[in-house]
Order: structure tokens, then sequence, then C-alpha cells
């Protein structure tokens, strides 16, 4: 229990460590800080994009997913895998792709478009999976009580989706919020961006610090919205019974428009990325920088390993804390570390170099801390998957071992770490790929001299390199591919 | 007990990985002499490779930019690994030099240099030298439209028509000489011009590329990276030209790229070499040589072929130690830009 | 297998006290079955015994050995019982084998041949063993469940409602095969249930519990006839409820005159007796002591049926309401006019509301 109080600590420690350099330097200096005209822009446009960006996603990722789970789509099984695959890309390396055909796509359009592009699958994801599950039994009562097919959907499939919807519209706002790579790419300034720029440019000052309080109060209230809209209601059920699958619904002659659609859409998230990435990997003068590439690849897979070992250990405790009967204690750390999960890279990584810089100065720079700042960052993902894992060793299971002689260790190597591995093998999988494509907090954090794929492509790209970044692209996307076979397997969200 | 035990023998295991994978990384090797460099990567590798070549002297070099470099010396203090810190532009070592941090540079070295681009006080010295330089598309502007003084960009007409990259050290740089021969109330007012008509772009090379695309007539940044680009592709540069504002105007600024030896080297003596030899004909040669194309600044020394004559460049009379860039980074976010 | 004794065992959950004072014996080799409602404490008074939960007060000893007292509790490891869950809870990564041999030394858990007689015990083929347990039934995993519990020869055995999920086909016969295996090892059981039938089927000592305490503690016979109180009686079977004087030993009602079980009363009382004890005759030659009755309606079960009738006494215009069960092939049809009669001895409680009735 410890363990798991000391683990949340770290988590939100970005927060105090943020929040105390903004006020260091006085409550009037903070104040002015905020109040001036730049942070207006920076509002308007960050919350400009959430909104647009967010509600593209959701009204693509509730339509595709309606398309894919309930209608009679032929390759439904196909569309599927296309359409959460475009999670493999990294948003910056889509920003990329689109920029370096088309230079004229900046701006909030554009941010809009490539970041809904690169974003509806965590709408697309939840819901799908929310759709498959859908009891029939509703909506056969709402038939016949009288209710119209289309009415049906509205009053009665829709609610139910309430809560997987506001989820991922949720993840996608908290990416937009922390999305860096592809505003800076399209000259678009928010927040994130601004505050990298005060780190290049003055390094340890308050405003930059303050900016990042004002990010997270936006984090927050972000938070706060999604859990009022979400609501309390429940869906009451006598018995449990079989859950029945509803029919799929013929599509008849809106098949090909659908269809059509579909590709369309594929073609923009995926096909897009990939004839970008093979025009510069193919262009002529495009050198590849063999040992870069291979230092910066060696770079990043030792990284990630670390960071999703750390990661990993770092949520058991809480996992095996949140297990039990739910306390106030209980859900204060549950409330904390999803607080935590919506911390920006840039957050973060700002926060840990002011600690190193003041505090632990044997850290700065090193490894080390990079590595901290990924396990913060990814905790909450591990966190979520390993809680899944371990729901395959339900209490019930330990106890009856206990019954049968075993100490409560003992109890938990036999049974629960044989049951729960394939779950934290997915655990750490998830945290792996995460770290691959992180950007901005490695920006901020990773030793002078040191470039993983992600920094190293990003060095091209602000050059305007493109054929330089191309590799470095491919990599990252190659490394991870599979996310996109976990996410699908695990038929669950992940934060 | 084993439930606490195995996470925290993983958690061990964890962080020896990655203090292991701290080792896989470049580590600093004590022995050899250590050099921070903000300055471009091929134009410093150029100059190791004839400085070990001539003196047999090990050399290692991090890589980084202008400000967070000067800042992360500053931090590390007197802990600091570097022997030697090169940079781009003056501000950046102005502020090591502030937190004294750098050794008196020895005066044979100083001599080598001419004095226009060294500080006055000896604390470091100019290594290269570039110019501020306005880039023009001249499909989309003619010669005769082109503003005479930088300080017009700010004015109504010019707006959305140039571009510049003032989130970086460069143009920072650029401010800071304008800081410092205009005055601030001037500085702030352009500024303030430059928030309403410029685009802003990551770096000079994106300036430069989107003035080529006709993505904007003009841009605002260093002489360098056109002569580079044009010797090489002309991907970046092909639709362009270069205009130099001449009459010691802010736009005519010649940014000094500073050399410094720190004071807690362990190997003065060897820093001091350094310098020595790239301040040297030698050294400044291989500016002219490699295809950095920025200016010497030896005494006496010639630029790359294709530059034009520092001295017909007619920039402004600026004491590189007199730069302040904190100064601009605050004119800067109280204009917004930042 | 060994003597259960719990002696005045308190227990809450947080500030909320679940058990007062629980006293209950279960002797070796008996089956004792805790029967009450959800939520009544017994199910925390099963894991107060089995050591899944700490009493604040009282003793608990198996065998001569005190496992739990006030300041000390033996973990449940070391009790030496078994367990059955209402989930069963086999380990899904293990074979049946495996899950059976769980609890084994290293040494025995290989062998086969206590495997097959663990297996045979609780009524499974010896070929079940390498199966896996999403290939069972529910039925077959409770008996895997208890091959595994008694596989390490505990002192007691405790069962936490284990038919409760089973469909109600299986449920029989997994209870006949479980009740047959824990009497073939001798055990002594202690089982926890709201089923009455399983209870008073499974039992040698049937415990009523109600809000954490015990109301009436004895042999299923007794209980079910001589229930303490209304509340009890309900609970372990259907009721005929009838409004009657006492005068004694012995309650005039619309039925007749019948003989009290227990102590006499006098005055106003509720009757109550079970549905087996009305019988029904031909109306054309009525047995002693019958009353006329009409059939009003008959829920027939196939194996019995439960008729609904109603009995008009010659005194008044009221109707009174009864049930009598009687077996299948007996049953009347609605509208029939037959005749009833009480045997056995009734129970009377102190009428609810109007003047009390002071005992005899």
């Amino acid at each position: 229990m410890l363990a798991a109080v000391l683990v949340t600590a770290v988590s939100v420690l970005p927060i105090l460590v943020v929040l105390a350099n903004a006020l260091g330097q006085g409550w009037s200096e903070a104040v002015a800080d905020v109040v001036r005209p730049r942070v207006g822009e920076l509002l308007r446009n960050t919350v400009s994009l959430m909104v647009l960006a967010t509600a593209a996603c959701a009204v693509l990722g509730v339509g595709c997913a309606w398309l894919v789970e309930r209608t009679g789509l032929p390759g439904a099984g196909w569309w599927r895998v296309l359409l959460v695959a475009p999670l493999a890309v990294p948003a910056f390396v889509n920003a990329y792709a689109w920029v370096s055909l088309r230079p004229a796509m900046t701006g909030l359009g554009g941010a809009v478009l490539i970041t809904t592009l690169s974003y509806f699958p965590l709408v697309f994801l939840p819901v799908s999976a929310a759709l498959r599950g859908l009891d029939r039994s509703w909506e056969d009562t709402a038939r016949s009580l009288g209710l119209g097919r289309w009415r049906t959907f509205a009053r009665i499939v829709l609610p139910q989706l309430r809560p997987a919807v506001l989820g991922g519209c949720l993840l996608v706002a908290l990416h937009l919020l922390a999305e860096f790579g592809v505003l800076a790419m399209l000259r678009f300034p928010t927040f994130t961006t601004a505050i990298l720029d005060q780190y290049e440019a003055a390094f340890d000052t308050g405003t930059g610090s303050v900016l990042a309080v004002v990010l997270v109060l936006l984090c927050v209230a972000v938070l706060t919205v999604e859990h009022v809209w979400r609501g309390r209601r429940g869906h009451a059920r006598i018995g449990a019974g079989v859950v029945r699958r509803s029919e799929a619904a013929a599509l008849g002659r809106w098949l090909a428009p659908s269809l059509l659609a579909l590709a369309v859409l594929v073609a923009l998230a995926l096909g897009v990325p990939a004839y970008s990435l093979g025009h510069w990997l193919a262009a002529p003068g495009a050198t590849v920088d063999g040992s870069g590439l291979a230092s910066a690849l060696a770079a990043t897979i030792g990284l990630a390993l670390a960071a999703a070992v750390l990661a990993c250990v770092a949520a058991f405790p809480v996992a095996l804390l949140l297990r039990r009967r739910q306390t106030l204690f209980t859900a204060t750390v549950e409330r904390l570390c999803y607080l935590a999960s919506s911390l920006p890279g840039v957050v973060v990584g700002l926060a840990l170099v002011m600690l190193a810089i003041r505090w632990a100065t044997g850290l700065y720079q090193s490894a080390t801390l990079l590595v901290i700042a990924y396990a913060i960052l990814f905790l909450p993902r591990a966190l979520v998957a390993i809680r899944t894992a371990l729901d395959q060793a339900p209490g019930g299971l330990i106890e009856s071992a206990r019954a049968l002689g075993d100490s409560p260790a003992r109890a938990v190597a036999r049974v629960v770490v044989p049951l729960a591995s394939p779950g934290i093998l997915t655990a750490l999988a998830l945290v792996f790929m995460a770290t691959t494509t992180e950007l901005t907090a490695t920006l901020l954090l990773a030793p002078t001299g040191t470039h993983t794929l992600a920094t190293g492509f990003w060095a091209a790209s602000s050059s305007l390199d493109y054929g330089a970044a191309a590799p470095y692209a491919v990599a990252m996307v190659l490394l991870s591919a599979p996310m996109t076979w976990l996410l699908l397997r695990q038929r669950a969200v992940v934060a | 007990m084993i439930r606490r035990l195995v996470p925290a023998a993983l958690a061990v295991a964890a962080l020896t990985a990655a203090c292991g994978t701290g080792d896989e990384l470049p580590q600093l090797d004590p022995d050899k002499l250590t050099v921070y460099s903000a300055q471009h990567e091929n134009l410093v590798d150029a100059w190791v490779k004839g400085f070990t070549a001539d003196t047999g002297i090990e050399v290692q070099v991090r890589q980084g930019k202008d400000s967070s470099m000067g800042n992360q010396i500053v931090t590390e203090g007197a802990r600091s690994p570097a022997d030697v810190f090169l940079t781009e532009n003056s501000p950046a070592i102005t502020v090591v030099q502030n937190a004294d941090l750098l050794a008196p540079v020895d005066q044979t070295t100083l001599d080598q240099v001419d004095p226009a681009f060294r500080p006055s006080n000896g604390r470091w010295t100019g290594i290269a030298a570039r110019s501020t330089v306005l880039v023009y598309n001249p499909s989309l502007v003619s010669k005769a439209d082109l503003p005479a003084s930088m300080m017009d960009l700010a004015e109504p007409e010019y707006a959305g028509k140039w571009g510049a990259a003032p989130a970086g050290a460069d143009f920072q740089a650029i401010v800071a000489g304008m800081l410092e021969t205009k005055g601030e109330p001037a500085t702030s007012a352009w500024l303030a011009g430059l928030k309403k008509n410029a685009k802003v772009y990551q770096n000079n090379i994106a300036t430069m590329k989107a003035v080529n695309a006709g993505e904007v007539p003009m841009g605002v940044m260093y002489h360098y990276y056109w002569y580079r680009d044009q010797a090489l592709t002309q991907e970046g540069s092909k639709n362009t030209e270069l205009h130099y504002f001449r009459n010691e105007d802010v736009g005519a600024f010649v940014s000094v790229s500073g050399g410094g030896v720190l004071a807690s080297s362990k190997h003065a003596a060897d820093a001091q070499k350094f310098l020595a030899w790239i301040t040297s004909p030698k050294g400044q040669a291989v500016i002219a040589a490699s295809t950095s194309m920025e200016y010497a600044v030896g005494q006496d020394q010639p630029s790359d072929a294709a530059l034009p004559p520092l001295a017909a460049l007619e920039s402004p009379t600026v004491d590189p130690f007199a730069l302040d860039g904190p100064a601009v980074i605050e004119l800067m976010t109280q204009a917004g830009i930042i | 297998m060994s003597r259960l004794v719990v002696e005045g065992v308190c227990a809450s959950y947080g500030a909320t006290k679940v058990l007062h004072e629980v006293d209950l014996t279960v002797e070796e080799g008996t089956t004792a079955a805790i029967l009450g409602a959800s939520g009544c404490g017994k199910s925390t008074l099963l894991r107060v015994v089995a050591g899944f939960h700490t009493a604040d007060a009282g003793e608990v000893r198996i065998g001569n050995r005190t496992v739990a007292r006030p300041g000390f509790a033996v973990p449940p490891e070391r009790r030496g019982i078994g367990y059955l869950s209402q989930e069963g809870n086999l380990f899904p990564h293990l074979t049946v084998a495996g899950n059976i041999g769980f609890g084994l030394p290293r040494s025995e858990r290989r062998d086969r041949a206590r495997t097959a007689e663990l297996l045979e015990l609780v009524g499974l083929l010896p070929s079940h063993a390498d199966r896996r347990p999403e290939q069972l039934s529910g039925g077959q995993q409770q008996r895997v469940a208890l091959a595994r519990a008694l596989a390490r020869r505990p002192e007691l055995v405790l069962l936490d409602e284990p038919f409760g999920s089973l469909d109600a086909g299986l449920r029989t016969s997994t209870r006949r095969a479980v009740a047959d295996a824990l009497s073939a090892a001798g055990a002594t059981v202690l089982l926890v249930t709201h089923d009455q039938d399983e209870a008073l089927s499974f039992a040698d000592q049937v415990a009523i519990m109600r809000a954490g305490r015990f109301v009436q503690v004895g042999p299923p016979r007794l209980v079910y006839s001589t229930p303490v109180d209304q509340a009890t009686a309900g609970v372990l079977g259907d009721l005929v409820m009838l409004t009657g004087r006492g005068r004694g030993g012995e309650v005039d009602t619309p039925l007749g005159t019948l003989p009290l079980a227990g102590p006499g009363m006098n005055g106003a009382v509720d009757v109550a007796l079970r549905p087996e004890q009305v019988v029904l005759s031909d109306p054309a030659d009525p047995a002693d002591g019958s009353v006329e009755a009409v059939v009003d309606a008959v829920d027939y079960f196939g194996h019995d049926a439960l008729v609904r009738l109603g009995v008009r006494a010659r005194s008044s215009t009221e109707r009174t309401v009864v049930l009598a069960r009687v077996v299948g092939v007996d049953a009347p049809a609605p509208g029939q006019v037959v005749a009833l009669r009480v045997r056995g001895q009734v129970q009377a409680f102190p009428h609810t509301g109007a003047t009390p009735a002071e005992p005899a």
C-alpha cells in the first residue's frame, strides 16, 4: 500500500512542481503572465482545436463503429483493422506526411483535419466494443412499445453508448491538449508549443510554468466535463440471462456510399502517410544516415524497455490497492491517478527538468530521468492494462488457494502470476510502443547529444529535410504497428 | 512478502537497465577534451578533425542549441564536464560569461581575431560570424519594393509579407542587436509589428523554403543558409534572391559566434589550444573550405569566395558582449510572440 | 475430522455490526446448515470460521485447537479447512488433476491413483482428470472443487452456498453427489444457504440466522414442525395461517379443535400449520373431524400439488383460505367440494394486535 501511495505521489508531482515554479516568481508576476493577449490567443487556438477535432472524431468514430458493428457491411473484420490502424502512425508523422506534400496545409483547418484523422480510432474502438456488447433486449422492448428503428437508435442505443463515446472523446481531447509535433509543424500555436518555445529561449522561467499550469487546468476542466456528462445512471436488469446480439441492419442502397466513405477515410488516414513516406524514402538524393538511425533506434529501444518495466512495476501496487473494497482512500488514489493520466508530456518534462535542476542535479540530463518521465506519462496505460490482467485472477481464487494451504505470497505466485502474465505482457508492450513515439518530453529531457527516433525525426523535419526524416518515421511506424493488433485483441479502451 | 519483494526487485532491475542504457548513450570520456557546441555540426566536426590531426589531442563533442546549452552550462556550474563552449550567436555565451564561468582567453588567441569580432573583456572570442539578410522571392516582390530598412517591416504595408523564426536563438540575436542600437521602445514597437505582420516558422531553413515555395514573399534570416543551399541542390532557394540592408541598418547586423574556455575545465591548457587552433589561419581556413558558408573572423582571413566581403556589408557597430538575450526574450514574451 | 465450536462470536464490517454473540457447535462427522436470507450474516460467520474475516470477539475452536480469539487468529492456510465457494473458483490455468493436487505437497501431486480416488468419491470419471475447468459443467466444477478441498483431508469442510449458481436440474444431482462424498469421507461440514430445501435435506442440524443472531438451532424435523416464531416458520416452508382461540392445550379454529404443540395458550392466537397436515377426503364419506371445503385453485407440480381451498365456517360467513399439499395423482379439480381435516399438532403464536394470550 505504501508503494501505491508513493507511485501516486510521484505521478502527481509534476503538477505541484510546475505550480510551485509558476508561483515562485510571485503571484502578481504569475497573474501578469496569464493575463496577456498571447495567452488569449493560445487559449482560443487550443479550445477551438479541441472542440472541432473532438466533435469530428466523435462523429466519425460513432459512424464508423455503427457501420462496422451493426450493419451488413462486407469485410467488417478488415474494416475494423483498417480503422484502428491509424493509431500506429504517430500524429506528428501524419502531419509530416501531409505537410511535406502540401505545405499550404497549415493553421486551424489543417490541424483539425490531421488530428481528426489521427485520433478518431480512439472513439471508434470503445464505441465499437460497446456496440458489440449491447444486449438486443432493450431495443426489442422499445420496438414492442412502438418506437421505430431510428427513434430506437436515438433513444435506446445512443444513450447506452454514452460512456464509450465520452471516454473516447476524453482521450481525444487530452491528446489534443498534449499535442506538440503536429501543431508545431502546422505553425498553429497552442499552449504546448508556447511552453516549449519558452523553454528553448528562456529555460527556467516562470512564464513557461505559468503556461503549464494553465494547460493543467484545461486538462482538469476536460476531465470534469466528461465526468459530469457521463452521469451515474446504471442499467437495471433482473437476472443474468444470456446477452442477445443484435441483428445486422441491411444497408440496401446505402451500401455503396458507405463503402466509399469508409474507403475515403482510410485512404486519408492511412493512404496519405503511406504514400508520403514511400515518396520521401524513394526520393532522389534522400540519404539514409545509417549510423545515426541505428544509434537512435538502439537508444529508443533501450529507453522504451526500461520505461515499460518501470511503468508496469509501478502500476502493480496501485492495481493491487484498487482491487480492494472501495474506501475514501482508494477512491482518492484512483482519482489522482486519473488526474495524472491527463498530464501532457510537456508538463511532465518541464517539471522534471526543474526538479532535477533544483534538487536532484545528479539526475539532470540523465537517461534515468527520461525513463522516469516516460514511466509517469504512461503509468495510466499500464495501470489499466494491469488491472485488467489482475481481473483474470479474482480474489476468490486467492481465497481458495489459501484455504488449500498456501500462504498469501505463494497464492499470488501460483495463481495470480500465471493468470495475469498475458495481461502484464500486454501492458509492457503498450508502454513500450507509446514510448517509442513520444516526442515532447524527450525533447525536454533527453541528454544532449542523444537522439531517439522521435527526436531524430524532429531534427530532420523541422529543417524541412523530409528525405532524411522519412527513415525515422518509417522506423517509428513499424515499431508501433503491433499496437493495432493488441488493441483489437484487448477490445477495451486504453487510456 | 513476495508481493512486495518482486516489484522492488523488478524496479531495481529496471533502473539498472535504465542506467545501463545510459551507458549505451554517448557518455563523456573524462580524459578527452569536451566541447559543448551549439555551432553547426559539420563545421565543428571539420575543426575537430583538423585539430586532432595537428595536435593529437582527442576531442568529444556534445551537440546542442544556443540557449539551452548555455543554460545547461550555467546550471551545471562548476560541475560541468564542458571544457570549451562554442555558440552560434553571442547572447548565449554572454549568459555563461555573466555567470562567471569562463576563464580568460589567451591573449595570443585573441590577437588572431579581428577586434570587431570579440568582446572587449577578453573572456571569450569570436570564432565565426554570420550576417542578417532578407531573402525574397523575385516573382512575388520586386527589388524596388523591398524595404529600405529592416525596421520598415513592422509597417502595415508589410502585413503578411514576410516570415521569420522568432523562437530561435538566431533571430533573438538579431533583435538583441536592434535593442542595443535602437533602444527598448523602438524594439518593442517593432516586435509588435512583427506579431501583426510576420508569419512564424520553426527555424531559418523553414523560412527560406517557405519563401522559395512562394508561401511568403520575404524572410529574415542569416546569410549562410542561402549560400549553402545554392552550393548544393538549390532545392530550397532556387526561386529566391538575397538582399543586404547595409547602411549600418539593424538588418545588416552581423552576429558573432562565440568560443570560450570554462573556468572549471580540467583540461584548461588543451582547451586554450583548441580555441587557439580554430581562430588560427588554419582553423579559419576551414570555415572557408567547408560548406558552412559562415564568415571567418580571423585577422585578414578570407571567407568563402561566394560570399560578399564582410567589410562591404556595412554592419552596425555593436559590442557582442553587450547583447542582452534575456531582455529580448522578455520583450518577445510581452509582445506575445513566444 | 474434528468438532467445530463457535462461541460468542461478534463480527462487523467497518462500523456495521453483522454478528452478535453467535454460538454453534458442530459435532464430529455431522453436518450443520446455517439458513437465512441474504445479508443476515451467515456468510460472514463462515468466513470467520475459515479465517478470511477477523471476529471482534468470541472464540472459534476446531478440534482441540483454538484458531481464533480476541487478539489472535490462525491464518486460513493453517486451519486445516476445506472451503467451497459459490463460484467454485477452480484455477483456470490448471487441469482438473492440477486443481485437485493444488493443496497437496509436491510429492503427492502426481499421484494419479489418489486423484482418481477423489474423482470417484465425488462421482466423476477418472478421465476427467485431464480436462480443463472451462470444459466442465457447473455441477462438475463444484464436484471438482469439493474433491480439491477433500484432497488435503481437512478437519472441517465449509460450504458457502455452493449450489446457488447451478441450474435447477443440476442442483439436485450435484447436491446429492456432494452429500454422498462428504458422508463417505466422514466429514464435519458447515453449510451456509438461503434455500430451505437444501438446509433441511442436507443437514443433521439446522441453525436459522436472522440479523446476525441464531433464532433457532435444532434437527430439521424439530425446526420444521415446531418453529420458534412465525417468521422462522415462514422461512422453512409454506404455512397455513388460521385465527383461533386457545384453551390450554387445544385451540379452536375454523377447521375444528386442534391439539397444540408446545406450551398451551389462552385467548386469541394465530395458528400455523403445514399444508402437508391438511388431509383431503371424499365429502360423501368424510373422516372424523372433517369440515367441508371448496377447491379454489390447484397448483400442479407433477409430483405433488398445492391445493387452495376455501372453508366456510358454519358459524359465520367468513371464508378461510387453506393450503393443502397432496400427492400429484390425488389432486382434485377446481370447484370440487372436498372434506378436509388437520392431522398432527399445530403451532400457536400470540395474536398480533388484539388481546395477548396468557400462557397457560
